[in-house]
């Protein structure tokens, strides 16, 4: 028994009826939005223990006409499941130190403050903790 | 360790390699890196 096989690439019905075939474009679009905000179950949102960093005041356009800002106070609010953590930076004047204030929120437990939580500032050399 | 309000405040000498450490009780630390918080922002001009 003979076959009778045309090559694809010379059949030009089969090319045209594959694209009829093909959901449009914008259809696949509005298919694939509707997906944007699942979370597949079970796999986490992100890593654990990923810092992020969402709002950094340095990251902020400096004021229309300023050429130069004193870098003297930083804000930045980072995520660090489980907490949300608000950090101040303050430059004391004449000195060669810095006041670090900030706020923890437990992300677990919104209506109540991260309290109690032991924190810790460091560099290589030194650690400063409040008892 | 952070009060009633989940605040803390420390002052320190400023340096180049800070680090802010939260030891959550049953959870693995979380080490931010601050770096040289208060170093130039990179979009002023002196």
């Amino acid at each position: 028994m003979q076959e009778n096989r045309v090559p694809l690439a010379e059949s030009a019905p089969d090319r045209e009826a594959a694209s009829e075939s093909q959901p449009p474009e914008n259809a696949v679009r509005i298919a694939k939005a509707g997906f944007a905000g699942v979370r597949l179950q079970g796999k986490p949102a992100k890593a654990p223990g990923l810092v992020e960093l969402l709002f950094d005041s340095f990251l902020q356009p400096l004021a229309q006409g300023a050429r130069s800002s004193g870098s003297e106070i930083r804000q930045m609010l980072y995520r660090a499941d489980p907490y949300q953590v608000d950090v101040h930076i303050e430059a004391t004047p004449g000195a060669n130190k810095l006041v670090v204030m900030g706020q923890l929120l437990d992300l677990r437990n919104p209506d109540v403050p991260g309290r109690g939580v032991p924190v810790t500032i460091s560099n290589l050399r030194a650690t400063w903790c409040r008892p | 360790m952070t009060n009633e309000f989940g605040e803390f405040r420390e002052e320190i000498r400023a340096s180049s390699d800070l680090e802010l450490k939260l030891l959550a009780e049953g959870e693995e630390a979380v080490i931010i890196s601050l770096r040289d918080p208060l170093a130039q922002r990179p979009d002023t001009v002196n």
